[in-house]
C-alpha cells in the first residue's frame, strides 16, 4: 500500500472494508508519522471505538515498540466521529465564536426552539406596529378565512429541523416566464372565451403577488369548467380542442397555485430565518449553550471565517497530515464541506506542508451501495463528487481510485443471487444523475464450504388482506422457517480464529431477522412467540411506550406532584400496588369536607382509606416516600418503593428489568444536572420523547435478535430473514413531504440550496423537484434493500405474500415487484420461479407447501434451586479521626455569621495574651484587632465599629475575675492540641485553656457569644454537653493521676460556669 | 539527618516504617511537623500515628497539608486576607470589563487558570520577562494573534495582582510563595517529615526547601523503585529534587510482595452490571474475610457515585462514598435558581411553579390569615396545600407564562370553565390566587431586572430572608444539616459578590449574566460532607493517595476514564506549555498513569479489577495502562447475573420468584369491567341511572373511548394537559362562534343587509369582550372580513328555501327509550312554515358524516336532538327537514341526510346506539377501545390502558 499517495476505496459490503484503513493507519505510523498528525473520521461512535480497538490490537499482536507508542499517545489519537471533532474544535476555540470555552451542548432543542418561537411571536405583536414582521406575519396569518398560525408555525418547525440547509438556500427570483407566456396564449383563446364569462383578470399582464392572488381567486370560481373532481382536465362533453384548452387552463392553474405558493414562501421564509431563527441563536448564545445539530456548523464557520484555529493547529499542536474517512458514503454536504475546508491548504499543492517535505494524504473508503441515512442528511452524491474533485486536485500520481470486489463474506448462492439482482435493479443508464446508485459485481471468496442457500418464501396471493393481515401472515412464515431450520439443524460455517471455518448446526443466536420499519414488529414477535422461539429486539425505540417506563413515570409524576389524578390513579392501578378498579370507583363517590374542594384522588385516598388493606398500605408507602421527596433524590426514593412492593417479580422479564434500571439512571441523572423536579414530571410527560430500549447483552443469549436493517449496517449474521417483500416502498409520508430543500453540490463544489414548500396536493403531485425526492428515496430503498440482503452469510430468506400486481403507474412499488421486473419471479397459481434468471442454490418456495414444524414440548427446567443469602451486613466501624470543633451547629444556626467571626477573634487574642505574644494595654493591640478582622473576610465599613466592640469587651474581661485564667502563668497551656483514642475513634482537640495545678487540672473553653443568664443551665447540660465531655476525657486521659475539672466560660456575661462532666 | 525513603507501590507499610524511624530518634510528637499533599492521607497517618505512638492520650505533632500550613502563616503574620479561588474568574471579567472588553465568565476562568499556572510553574523574575520571551519565539511568526492574546493575559495578570495587593487580598498562590519569607518568624523545627509527595510544583518547593532549612532532622517518603514501570515517572520528580538538597541519604524500604499471580480483569456488560457484580463479590467477601478496610475504587467516582449509591443499598452492603456533587444539584439551591429563572423568563411556568411552591420558601404563598394549623385530612397547612396543587392549577390555566397570567389565575379557570363563583371550588381558587399575588407581590418588590451584581446579590438575599428561606429545615437530619450548609454557602457567595463589589467595583449586569456567574460559583464550590465511616470505603483514584487496603476493588477502568479526556488549553498552545515547563498533554497521562499504578499497588490481598464493555450502548475500551502491568493480561468474560445460583438481594430474589412463576407482564394489564360487579353498578346508577338525564356528548365520549369515560366522568378524576407553547387556534374559533351567537341574539331576525352592517359592531363587542391584544384582534378582524361574503351567501341560500333562524342556544331534555334520559343543547335551529332544521356551529376542520352515525356510531347528538325536538310541543307540528353542521370557517353547511338517507334513518341509528352505551355504562363495561385509533394519539394511557395501538406508521427503520 503506497501511504503517500491519496486514495478513494470503493469497498462493498464484506470486503474487509474496516481492514483497508486500519492497516493504512498502521502504515502510516510506521512511516514514523505522528498519531496526531492522522485526523480518522468514522460515522459513529460505536465503530470509532472498534477501530481504535482494532489498530492497538493489530499493532499490540504485530509491534510492540509501536503497540507502546500508541499507548503512550493515546490521548493524542484522533479516531472520532465528525460531530466529536467539531465538538472539540468548538470547544477549543469558542472564544472566536464568541461563545463560552465551556459550552454546554444543548440537547433538547426543540423545546428552547418551541419557547422562543413563542416567545417571539408574541414580541412581534406585542412591539412593532410598523415593521415588516408585524405586517408580513398579519398578512401570513390571515390570508384565509381562519387564523393561520398553526399552519405557519407547523412550516417554521421543518425549517427549523432542516436550518442547517436552509442557512445556505439562496434566496431567488420567481421566474413568471412560463406563466406570462401561458397567460398570453389562454387569453385569446376561442374556448376561454366561449367558457368563461368576464376572463380578462384571469389572465393578467404582470404576475405580481396581488395580480396572482387574484387570479387565482377568480380561477378558482371557475374552475368547474375545466377540471373534474380530482383536478384532472376535464374530458367528457368536451371536443379535442377544448379537451386541449382544459389541460392548458390545468397546466396553468398550477402555475399560479405554484407561483402564489413561492411568493408565499418567500416571505414565510424570510420572517423564518432573519426573525425567528435569528432570535433563536441569540437565545442560545445568551444561555452559553451550543446546540448539539449545529455542531458542524460551528465548526465550518469557524475554520472558514476564523483563519487563526488553522494556524493554531497548524503551528503549534495537531496539525493534520492525513486523513482517513470511514463509511464515506453516509457523508453529508456540510461534513463533506468541513473535510474539503480541511484539506483545502495543502491540496493547492503549496504551503508549509510540502517545504517541509510532508506529503498530506487523504483516504476515503466507503460504499455508496450503502448510503442508507438520507433521512439525516446522508448523500450518496458527495461521494462519487468528492472522488472526482480529488482526482482533479491531485491529479493521477497523487491519487488512486480502487474498487474492491473480493467479498469474504457470504457463500456462493448468496453472492449469484446478490450479483444477479442488484445489478439489473441498480442499472442506470449513462445519462442517469450522479445519485443513481451502480452496483459493481463481487467476486465470491468464500469457496471452500457449501454452496449456502437463498430462498425467496412466498405465501400465495390471498383476496382482499390489509396490510396488518398479510404482515402476520409473513411473519408466521418466518417464524415456520426458523423453526425448521432448527429443528433440522441446518449447517452453517463458523470461522475459527485461524480463518478456517468449521460446519455446524445453527442456532437461535445465528439469526437476525432485518425489518425495514418497525410496524413490522408487532406481527413478527407475535409469531416468534407462537413457535416458542426466543428472540430480542435489539435496539429498539419507544422506551417510554413500554408499559412498565410508564407506570414508573407515573409514580415519579405522582410523587412530583401529589396533586396530579392521573399519576396517582396508574400508579394505584399499576402492577405495584394493584389496587382493585371497584375500591377506587367508592372511593370516588366518597363525601369529601367541602372545605378541602377540590379534593385530589391523593387526599379522597387518604382519607377514605381507613378500611381497606391494600389500600392502606399502598397510602403508607406513598406517604413516607411523599416526605422524603426534596429530602432525598427521587430515583432513590421509586426505587425503595420498588422493592417495597415487590415490583421486581413482575418487572423479572430481562427486558424490562433493564429497563427499570435504565429510567432510574436517567431520573438520576436529571437529578445530578440539577433540573427540578417540576422540570422532570414536564419530561416525563412529554410522549413526543423518544429513546431507545435498555440494552440488553445478547453474548451469551441463545435468542434470534430482531433489528432494522439501519441497525444491522456494518454486522452480519450468518442467517438472515428479510421479510415484508410486499410491503410499499415508499412510506406513506413520502407524498406528505411539502418541504424540500434540495441541496447540490455545484461545479466549483460549492453547496448550493433551494427550498420548495408546496403545501398544495396538486402543485405538489406534478413539481418535477418533488418527483425527483420520491425517486432518491426509492434509490434509498434499492439501497437498503442492497444491504439487508448482504448480511447474510450462509443463507439469507426473504419473505412476503404475492400480489398480483400493485402497479398502476408501471413503476414498481414493492420490492417484489423488483422481483418480478429484474428476475421474472412469477406465479402460476402453484408454485413460484424466476423467469429470466437461473441462479443455483437459490429457491422461490411456495409457503403453503412447507410442512408445518412440531412445536416442542416445553421443558420443566429443573435447575438447582438457589441458595439465598440476602439481609443485611453488620455495620462496620473504621478507625478515624474526628474533631472536636469550637462551634456547634446550634452555635451556627443560633447566631449571625459575623457573631461567629468575633469568637474567633476572641479566641486568637486570649492565646496571644495567655502566651504573652501581646498585652491588653499594648498599642498594638488595636492594629491586631482590625488584622484579624480582616483575615477574616470583615468588610472595611463594618471594621471600625467590629475594633470598637472587641477592645471595649477586652477591658472589661482584664479587669474581671476571668483574667485570672486568661493572663500568662505557669503550668498553663493556651490553644493546646490533644489528641486521644476512644474505640475506633482518634479525637481531635484543641482545649481553649488547660491550667496544671498539683492535684488538679482545670480546663476552660471560652464562649464569646452574648448570652442572658436563664440560658446557662441549657447551654452547659445541652448544648455543650458533648464538646466539653471530650475535652474532660481527652485531658484525664493525658494527666491520669490529677482530678479534672472542666470550666466554661461566658466572656460576655463574665461568668465562669463549673460544668459536671464525669464519665 | 536527612533521609529519603523510596517506596515501591506495593509496599503496604511504607509510613509506618517513615514513622517508626522518626520516633526511633527519640523526638516527641509535639516537636514533630508531618506534611503530605492530600488531607484524606492527613488523616489516615494521625490514626497510624496514635497506633504505633500507642498512648490513649498525647499532644500530636502539627499535620499539615503545604497548602494548610501556608494559609496559617497567613492568618498568624499576614495583614493581607486570603481572596477565594473561585472569586478569580469574576475578579478578571471585571478587569477586562476595566479595559472596555467584555469576557464570558468562562474565558475569564481561562485567563484565571493561565495566571495561575504561571504563578505555579514559573519564577517571579521569569513572569515578568515572559512578554519579552514569548514575542522572541518564532512559532509565532505569522500567529500574532495568538501571542496579542497570551501578551493580553499577562496583562490581566499585572492588573490582577496589583488589584489585590492594594486592596489587602492574597490568593493561594500568593500565600504558599511567602510562606519561605514568613517561615522566619517560626521557632526552629526538630523533626520534618514529608510523606508521599510526587511531583511538586515551584511554589511547593520553595516551601519544602525553606522548611528543610528550619529543620535539624528531615525524613521524606517518596515513590520508586528499579522497576521500569512508567508509573513511577512522575514520581521521581520530588524524589529527585529531594536529593538535591545537601545531605540526603537514600533509603530503599524492602517488603516481600505475596501477590504471585497478575489480576484478572473482569468485563462486565455495562456500568451497572459492573457495580451489581462488584456487590456480590463484595458479600461473598464478607461472608469469607469480612469486610475491614476494603476500598473501592474508581478513576471517575461522579460518574458511579450515584449507581454505587443506589445498588449498594440493595446488597444491603454499609458503605461510606465522598462524592463530590456540584452544590447546584442541592435541591435548596435549585429552588433559587429557578426562581431567578422565573424571573427570566418573564415567570415561564414550570420554573415559577418550582420557585413559588417550593418548600424551602415557606414564605411565599403565605397569607397574613394563616395558621400553622395542620388539615387533618392532608396533613399539611394551608400554605403547603396550596403550594401543592400550584402545579395544576397553573397548567389547567393554561399558563405558559406571563406575569398577568399568574396574576389572574384563578379568573381564567373561572371564565375558561364557565364556573360559578358560589361553589367551592371557585372559592379555593380565589384563594390560590390570592397567594400567588402575595408571592408575586414580595418577587417584584425585591428583584430588580439589571443592576449590579453586588446589588443584585444584596436583593436577593433580602428577598431570600424575607421568605424564611430554609428556615423550616430541620437541621437535626442528617439530610437537613447538609441542605443547612448548602444554604449557608449560597449565603456566603452572596455576600462576597457584594463585598468583592464594595471592594473592586461593578457595571450593570443583565439577571442572566447575574445567574450565570451565581452558576458558575456554585459549580466552584463543591458540597462537602464529613461524614463518619464506616463499612466499604468508596473513592475517587485520586483520593486514595497514601492509602493501604485490604482489599480492593479497582473499577471503572476504560479508556474514557483513564487517562480522561485531556482538554487542551485554548490559550496557550501545547507546544509553549511544554517550553514554558507547565503541566501538558504527556504530564496529564503521567499523572492519571502514576495513580493508577500506585492504587493497584496498594492493596494487600489481590485486587478486583474491572469495566464495562459498554456506555449508552456503546463499546468502550479498557484503558491502556492495564498492559503496562502484563502485556496480554487476561481478561475474563463477561458476567452474567442469570448464572448465580446464590441470591444476594432481594432485587435478586425478587427477580428470581418472577421468573419461576413466569407471568408475563401482558398478562398484568387490566382493563375496567364492572360486570359481575352488582355494588360497583350500584355506584355507577347514582348518576347514569334511569332518573337522571345524561348529557349526549357524555355518551359520545363513551364511545370515544369508554375508559377516558370512566376516569372523567365516573371517578372523576381530573386530566389536565401541559399547556403548550401555541397559540390557540380554539380561541378565534370561540369568538367567532360568540359573532355568529350575537348576530341572531335580538327579538327579530336581521335582514342581511342588516347582518352585514352590523357585522363590524358586534365584532367590536366581541372582541372587546375578549380583551384581545391589538395584534390578535386585528387577526380576528381579518379573519372574521374574509369570512362575512360567504356567510351571507349562505344565509342567503337557506332563506332562499324558507328557513329562517329561530331559536339559538336551545336547551332540551326528554326521554329516548324507557328509562333513559338524555338532555343536551342546540346551537340554532330554523324553521319554516312547515319544517325545522338543526344546525351545529362548528369551528373545527373534522367533518362528520351520516356514516359517523350509521357505520362507525361515534355520533349521537343532532339525529338525538331531533328525536327530542319533535316532542317538543313547540315544535310537536313540524317535522325535522335535516340537520347539519355550520363550518363557520368556510361558511359551508354539511347535511347529515343526504341522498337516500332521511333524518328518520339517523335517528333511527342514533336511538339504539345510545341505548346500548347507556346499557354499557350501568353495567359498568369501561375498557379501553378506541373508536378511532387517532383517539389514542395524545392519550395519556397509551400503553396502560390495556389496548394496543400498535406502532406509528410513519417511523423510518432508522
Ligand atoms: S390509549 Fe386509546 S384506548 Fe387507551 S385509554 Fe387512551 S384513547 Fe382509550
Amino acid at each position: 500500500m503506497n501511504v503517500l499517495q491519496s486514495k478513494v476505496v470503493f469497498a462493498p459490503a464484506g470486503s474487509g472494508k474496516t481492514e483497508q484503513l486500519s492497516e493504512r493507519y498502521i502504515q502510516l505510523l510506521r512511516q514514523n508519522v505522528p498519531p496526531e498528525r492522522i485526523l480518522t473520521i468514522t460515522f459513529t461512535d460505536k465503530a470509532a471505538t472498534e477501530m481504535k480497538e482494532r489498530i492497538l490490537k493489530k499493532a499490540a499482536e504485530t509491534d510492540p515498540k509501536l503497540s507502546q507508542l500508541l499507548r503512550d499517545n493515546i490521548l493524542r489519537l484522533r479516531i472520532s466521529t465528525i460531530h466529536s471533532f467539531c465538538f472539540s474544535l468548538v470547544r477549543r476555540f469558542a472564544y472566536l465564536l464568541d461563545i463560552d470555552p465551556n459550552p454546554q451542548a444543548l440537547t433538547d432543542s426543540e423545546s428552547l426552539w418551541s419557547q422562543t418561537k413563542y416567545d417571539t411571536l408574541m414580541k412581534i405583536a406585542e412591539e412593532n406596529v410598523d415593521s415588516n414582521e408585524y405586517r408580513l406575519l398579519l398578512d401570513l396569518i390571515t390570508t384565509e378565512t381562519k387564523q393561520n398560525w398553526d399552519k405557519l408555525s407547523q412550516l417554521f418547525n421543518q425549517l427549523f429541523k432542516r436550518r442547517i440547509a436552509a442557512l445556505r438556500v439562496q434566496t431567488q427570483n420567481i421566474s413568471t416566464f412560463e406563466i406570462s407566456e401561458l397567460a398570453r396564449q389562454l387569453k385569446n383563446h376561442p374556448v376561454t372565451k366561449s367558457q368563461i364569462e368576464n376572463h380578462e383578470p384571469l389572465f393578467p399582464k404582470n404576475f405580481t403577488p396581488e395580480n396572482i392572488e387574484l387570479a387565482y381567486q377568480l380561477l378558482e370560481r371557475n374552475k368547474v369548467i375545466f377540471l373534474t373532481q380530482e383536478n384532472e382536465p376535464r374530458k367528457k362533453g368536451f371536443n379535442p380542442q377544448e379537451q386541449k384548452w382544459a389541460q392548458l387552463m390545468t397546466r396553468y392553474r398550477w402555475l399560479l397555485l405554484n407561483a402564489r405558493a413561492q411568493y408565499q414562501f418567500a416571505n414565510q421564509f424570510w420572517l423564518f430565518r432573519e426573525i425567528f431563527l435569528k432570535t433563536y441563536e441569540e437565545v442560545k448564545r445568551e444561555l452559553g449553550q451550543v446546540d448539539y445539530d449545529d455542531m458542524e456548523l460551528l465548526a465550518l464557520k469557524l475554520i472558514s471565517q476564523h483563519d487563526e484555529w488553522q494556524n493554531i493547529l497548524y503551528a503549534f499542536d495537531e496539525c493534520t497530515d492525513h486523513i482517513l474517512v470511514d463509511e464515506f458514503q453516509d457523508t453529508s454536504f456540510l461534513q463533506w464541506e468541513i473535510i474539503d475546508k480541511l484539506t483545502e491548504e495543502w491540496r493547492a499543492g503549496e504551503g508549509a506542508k510540502t517545504a517541509k517535505g510532508i506529503t498530506p494524504t487523504i483516504f476515503i473508503v466507503g460504499d455508496d451501495k450503502q448510503s442508507i441515512y438520507l433521512f439525516r442528511g446522508a448523500n450518496v452524491e458527495v461521494f462519487t463528487r468528492a472522488a472526482e474533485r480529488l482526482e482533479n486536485w491531485l491529479g493521477k500520481e497523487k491519487f488512486n481510485r480502487t474498487t474492491l470486489k473480493n467479498n469474504y463474506r457470504s457463500l456462493p448462492a448468496i453472492i449469484h443471487f446478490n450479483n444477479t439482482l442488484f445489478s439489473r435493479l441498480m442499472a442506470p443508464g449513462t445519462e442517469q444523475p450522479a445519485w443513481c446508485t451502480r452496483y459493481a459485481p463481487f467476486v465470491c471468496q468464500r469457496t471452500r464450504n457449501g454452496p449456502g442457500r437463498v430462498e425467496i418464501v412466498l405465501h400465495p396471493p390471498e383476496e382482499k388482506i390489509n396490510i396488518p393481515e398479510s404482515r402476520q401472515i409473513d411473519a408466521r412464515i418466518v417464524a415456520r422457517r426458523i423453526r425448521a431450520l432448527i429443528d433440522n439443524g441446518y449447517q452453517i460455517y463458523e470461522r475459527q480464529s485461524d480463518g478456517s471455518e468449521n460446519p455446524r448446526p445453527c442456532r437461535y443466536q445465528d439469526i437476525a431477522i432485518l425489518i425495514r420499519n418497525r410496524t413490522q414488529l408487532d406481527a413478527i414477535e407475535k409469531a416468534l412467540r407462537d413457535y416458542s422461539i426466543p428472540f430480542l429486539v435489539v435496539g429498539g425505540t419507544g422506551f417510554y411506550q413500554e408499559a412498565e417506563i410508564r407506570y414508573l413515570a407515573a409514580l415519579t409524576s405522582f410523587l412530583i406532584d401529589p396533586a396530579d389524578d392521573i399519576a396517582l390513579y396508574i400508579t394505584l392501578r399499576s402492577p405495584l400496588f394493584s389496587i382493585k378498579e371497584k375500591d377506587l370507583l367508592v372511593i370516588s363517590n366518597g363525601q369529601y369536607p367541602a372545605k378541602n374542594f377540590p379534593p385530589t384522588l391523593w387526599e379522597r385516598v387518604s382519607v377514605f382509606a381507613t378500611d381497606n388493606h391494600e389500600l392502606t398500605t399502598a397510602v403508607q408507602i406513598l406517604n413516607t416516600a411523599l416526605s422524603r421527596v426534596n429530602y432525598e433524590p427521587l430515583h432513590l426514593i421509586v426505587d425503595r418503593i420498588l422493592t417495597q412492593t415487590r415490583a421486581w417479580e413482575k418487572f423479572w422479564e430481562p427486558q424490562r428489568a433493564a429497563n427499570v434500571k435504565k429510567f432510574l439512571q436517567i431520573i438520576q441523572n436529571m437529578e445530578l444536572e440539577g433540573i427540578n423536579l417540576y422540570r422532570i414530571k414536564k419530561f416525563l410527560e412529554d410522549s413526543e420523547k423518544d429513546e431507545a430500549r435498555a440494552d440488553v447483552t445478547i453474548s451469551g443469549m441463545d435468542v434470534v435478535q430482531i433489528m432494522t436493517v439501519h441497525a444491522a449496517k456494518g454486522l452480519q449474521f450468518p442467517i438472515v430473514f428479510h421479510p415484508g417483500l410486499n410491503e410499499e416502498i415508499l412510506a406513506r409520508n413520502s407524498y406528505k413531504e411539502d418541504l424540500i430543500i434540495d441541496e447540490t453540490i455545484n461545479e466549483q463544489g460549492i453547496v448550493e440550496a433551494q427550498a420548495y414548500y408546496l403545501p398544495d396536493r396538486d402543485v405538489r403531485k406534478n413539481h418535477p423537484v418533488f418527483q425527483t425526492v420520491l425517486e432518491k428515496q426509492i434509490e434509498e430503498e434499492k439501497r437498503v434493500f442492497y444491504v439487508a440482503c448482504t448480511r447474510a452469510c450462509d443463507a439469507l430468506f426473504l419473505t412476503g405474500v404475492w400480489q398480483m400486481s400493485t402497479k398502476t403507474d408501471g413503476k414498481e412499488k414493492t420490492k417484489l415487484d423488483w422481483l418480478k421486473k429484474h428476475l421474472g419471479l412469477n406465479f402460476d397459481g402453484k408454485e413460484f420461479k424466476f423467469e429470466n434468471a437461473n441462479i443455483e442454490n437459490v429457491y422461490c418456495i411456495n409457503a403453503t407447501t412447507l410442512p408445518e414444524p412440531v412445536l416442542p414440548v416445553p421443558e420443566v427446567k429443573e435447575g438447582p434451586k438457589p441458595v439465598v443469602k440476602k439481609g443485611p451486613i453488620s455495620p462496620i466501624t473504621l478507625p478515624q479521626v474526628r474533631s472536636v470543633t469550637r462551634y456547634t451547629p446550634h452555635d451556627h444556626s443560633r447566631h449571625h455569621p459575623e457573631a461567629i467571626v468575633l469568637g474567633d477573634v476572641f479566641h486568637r487574642l486570649f492565646e496571644m495574651f495567655s502566651t504573652s505574644r501581646l498585652a491588653p494595654e499594648d498599642p498594638a493591640l488595636k492594629q491586631e484587632i482590625v488584622r484579624l478582622l480582616r483575615q477574616n473576610s470583615i468588610p472595611q465599613d463594618r471594621l471600625d465599629k467590629l475594633t470598637r466592640v472587641v477592645t471595649t469587651q477586652i477591658k472589661r474581661i482584664t479587669s474581671s475575675p476571668l483574667w485570672e485564667i486568661i493572663m500568662p502563668q505557669p503550668d498553663s497551656f493556651a490553644e493546646l492540641p490533644l489528641m486521644y483514642q476512644d474505640g475506633e475513634t482518634l479525637w481531635n482537640c484543641r482545649i481553649d485553656r488547660l491550667i496544671v495545678l498539683p492535684n488538679e487540672v482545670r480546663v476552660y473553653d471560652y464562649k464569646t457569644f452574648p448570652i442572658k443568664e436563664t440560658e446557662i443551665p441549657t447551654l452547659t447540660q445541652e448544648y455543650y454537653e458533648l464538646q466539653l465531655k471530650h475535652y474532660a476525657a481527652a485531658a484525664r486521659s493525658m494527666f491520669p493521676d490529677k482530678k479534672v475539672n472542666v470550666y466554661l466560660v461566658f466572656t460576655s456575661a463574665l461568668r465562669i460556669v463549673p460544668v459536671s462532666t464525669e464519665p | 539527618m536527612r533521609q529519603l525513603f523510596l517506596a515501591p507501590f506495593s509496599c503496604p507499610n511504607a509510613t509506618e516504617q517513615l514513622l517508626r524511624a522518626v520516633l526511633k530518634t527519640g523526638v516527641l510528637p509535639q516537636e514533630i511537623f508531618y506534611f503530605t499533599p492530600s488531607p484524606r492521607k492527613l488523616r489516615a497517618t494521625q490514626v497510624l500515628f496514635a497506633q504505633i505512638y500507642g498512648k490513649s492520650a498525647f499532644v500530636p505533632p502539627a499535620f499539615f497539608t503545604l497548602r494548610q500550613f501556608a494559609l496559617k502563616l497567613n492568618s498568624e503574620y499576614c495583614d493581607r486576607c486570603p481572596f477565594p479561588d473561585e472569586l478569580k474568574p469574576l475578579l478578571i471579567r471585571q478587569l477586562f470589563l476595566r479595559k472596555k472588553k467584555k469576557v464570558t465568565i468562562g474565558y475569564a476562568q481561562v485567563v484565571a487558570r493561565f495566571i495561575e499556572d504561571l504563578k505555579r510553574h514559573i519564577t517571579p523574575e521569569e513572569q515578568n520577562t515572559l512578554p519579552e520571551r514569548l514575542k522572541k519565539m518564532d512559532v509565532f511568526i505569522g500567529h500574532e494573534k495568538v501571542l496579542q492574546r497570551l501578551l493580553d493575559a499577562h496583562q490581566i495578570m499585572n492588573d490582577y495582582n496589583s488589584a489585590l495587593n492594594k486592596s489587602g487580598w492574597i490568593d493561594s498562590e500568593d500565600i504558599l510563595s511567602q510562606a519561605p519569607r514568613l517561615l522566619e518568624k517560626v521557632p526552629t523545627i526538630k523533626v520534618l517529615i514529608f510523606d508521599s509527595f510526587v511531583a511538586p510544583n515551584r511554589l511547593e518547593m520553595e516551601l519544602i526547601t525553606a522548611l528543610i532549612d528550619k529543620a535539624e532532622h528531615t525524613f521524606a517518603l517518596g515513590y520508586g523503585t528499579s522497576d521500569p514501570n512508567p508509573g513511577y515517572d512522575l514520581a521521581r520528580i520530588f524524589n529527585d529534587f529531594i536529593l538535591s538538597q545537601p545531605g540526603f541519604t537514600l533509603h530503599p524500604l524492602t517488603f516481600e510482595d505475596n501477590k504471585e499471580t497478575v489480576p484478572t480483569i473482569w468485563r462486565f456488560p455495562t456500568a451497572e452490571d459492573e457495580v451489581t457484580g462488584i456487590c456480590r463479590q463484595l458479600r461473598i467477601q464478607a461472608e469469607g474475610s469480612g469486610l475491614k478496610n476494603t476500598y473501592v475504587v474508581f478513576p471517575r467516582l461522579n460518574e458511579y457515585a450515584p449507581l454505587v449509591n443506589r445498588i449498594f443499598r440493595h446488597y444491603e452492603i454499609p458503605f461510606t462514598i465522598y462524592p463530590e456533587s456540584p452544590l447546584s444539584s442541592s435541591p435548596v439551591i435549585i429552588a433559587v435558581l429557578e426562581l431567578l429563572n422565573a424571573l427570566n423568563t418573564d415567570y415561564e411556568r414550570v420554573s415559577t411553579t418550582a420557585a413559588f411552591s417550593s418548600p424551602f420558601f415557606p414564605g411565599l404563598l403565605r397569607l397574613s390569615e394563616d395558621n400553622n394549623a395542620i388539615d387533618p385530612h392532608t396533613g399539611l397547612n394551608s400554605r403547603n396545600r396550596a403550594a401543592r396543587m400550584l402545579n395544576m392549577v397553573s397548567r389547567r390555566a393554561g399558563i405558559i407564562k406571563g406575569r398577568e397570567n399568574w396574576h389572574n389565575i384563578a379568573e381564567r379557570i373561572i371564565r375558561a370553565e364557565t364556573l360559578d363563583e358560589s361553589e367551592p371550588e371557585a372559592r379555593f381558587l380565589r384563594e390560590i390566587q390570592q397567594r400567588v399575588r402575595q408571592a408575586l407581590g414580595i418577587t417584584e418588590k425585591i428583584l430588580e431586572p439589571a443592576d449590579t451584581l453586588g446589588s443584585q446579590a444584596r436583593r436577593l438575599k433580602q428577598f431570600l430572608e424575607t421568605v424564611d428561606y430554609g428556615t423550616n429545615i430541620m437541621p437535626d437530619d442528617p439530610v437537613g444539616s447538609e441542605m443547612v450548609e448548602d444554604r449557608k454557602k449560597l449565603y456566603d457567595i452572596l455576600d462576597t459578590i457584594v463585598e468583592f463589589e464594595a471592594e473592586f467595583g461593578g457595571s450593570k449586569e443583565t439577571r442572566t449574566d447575574f445567574v450565570k456567574i451565581i452558576n458558575q460559583l456554585l459549580s466552584l464550590s463543591p458540597k462537602t460532607s464529613e461524614l463518619d465511616q464506616q463499612g466499604v470505603v468508596v473513592l475517587g483514584m485520586e483520593e486514595t493517595l497514601g492509602i493501604t487496603a485490604d482489599n480492593l476493588y479497582f473499577a471503572g477502568l476504560t479508556e474514557n476514564a483513564l487517562p480522561g479526556a485531556y482538554q487542551p488549553d485554548p490559550l496557550i498552545p501545547e507546544k509553549i506549555r511544554k517550553q514554558l515547563g507547565l503541566p501538558d498533554i504527556d504530564w496529564h497521562r503521567d499523572w492519571q498513569r502514576f495513580h493508577f499504578h500506585r492504587t493497584l499497588g496498594s492493596c494487600l490481598n489481590q485486587p478486583f479489577l474491572s469495566f464495562p464493555e459498554t456506555h449508552d450502548g456503546n463499546p468502550v475500551l479498557s484503558t491502556p495502562f492495564l498492559p503496562d502491568i502484563k502485556p496480554s493480561l487476561d481478561i475474563a468474560e463477561p458476567c452474567h447475573l442469570t448464572e448465580n445460583t446464590v441470591i444476594y438481594s432481594e432485587i435478586e430474589h425478587q427477580l428470581y420468584l418472577g421468573k419461576m412463576s413466569n407471568v408475563t407482564f401482558e398478562q398484568l394489564t387490566h382493563s375496567v369491567d364492572f360486570s359481575a360487579e352488582p355494588e360497583a353498578q350500584e355506584i355507577i346508577s347514582d348518576r347514569f341511572g334511569p332518573d337522571s338525564y345524561i348529557s349526549v356528548t357524555a355518551l359520545e365520549r363513551y364511545r370515544r373511548c369508554p375508559f377516558i369515560f370512566y376516569l372523567e366522568d365516573v371517578l372523576g378524576l381530573e386530566i389536565t394537559p401541559e399547556p403548550e407553547y401555541v397559540v390557540d387556534a380554539q380561541q378565534w374559533g370561540i369568538l367567532l362562534h360568540n359573532i355568529f351567537k350575537l348576530i341572531y341574539s335580538g327579538a327579530t331576525i336581521p335582514s342581511l343587509k342588516e347582518i352585514e352592517s352590523n357585522a363590524e359592531r358586534l365584532l367590536n363587542r366581541v372582541l372587546k369582550d375578549a380583551g384581545l391584544p391589538r395584534f390578535w384582534a386585528e387577526v380576528t378582524r381579518r379573519v372574521f372580513k374574509n369570512i362575512l361574503p360567504r356567510f351571507i351567501e349562505q344565509e342567503k341560500e337557506l332563506r332562499k328555501e324558507g328557513f329562517f333562524p329561530s331559536k339559538t342556544e336551545y336547551v332540551l331534555k326528554g326521554a329516548i327509550a324507557p328509562n333513559i334520559k338524555v338532555k343536551g343543547r342546540i346551537d340554532r335551529i330554523d324553521s319554516s312554515d312547515t319544517a325545522v332544521r338543526i344546525l351545529d356551529y362548528k369551528t373545527g376542520a373534522d367533518l362528520i358524516s351520516k356514516q359517523d352515525v350509521i357505520k362507525y356510531r361515534t355520533y349521537l347528538q343532532l339525529p338525538l336532538y331531533a328525536h327530542l325536538l319533535t316532542e317538543q310541543a313547540e315544535f310537536g307540528q313540524k317535522n325535522v327537514d335535516n340537520i347539519g353542521f355550520y363550518h363557520i370557517r368556510s361558511a359551508e353547511i354539511n347535511w347529515l341526510a343526504k341522498r337516500e338517507t332521511t333524518v328518520a334513518d339517523l335517528i333511527q341509528a342514533a336511538i339504539p346506539n345510545a341505548a346500548e352505551i347507556v346499557e354499557a355504562i350501568r353495567m359498568g363495561k369501561f375498557i379501553a377501545q378506541p373508536s378511532k385509533k387517532n383517539n389514542c394519539r395524545n392519550c395519556d394511557f397509551q400503553f396502560t390502558c390495556g389496548y394496543k395501538t400498535g406502532a406509528s406508521e410513519d417511523d423510518n427503520g432508522g
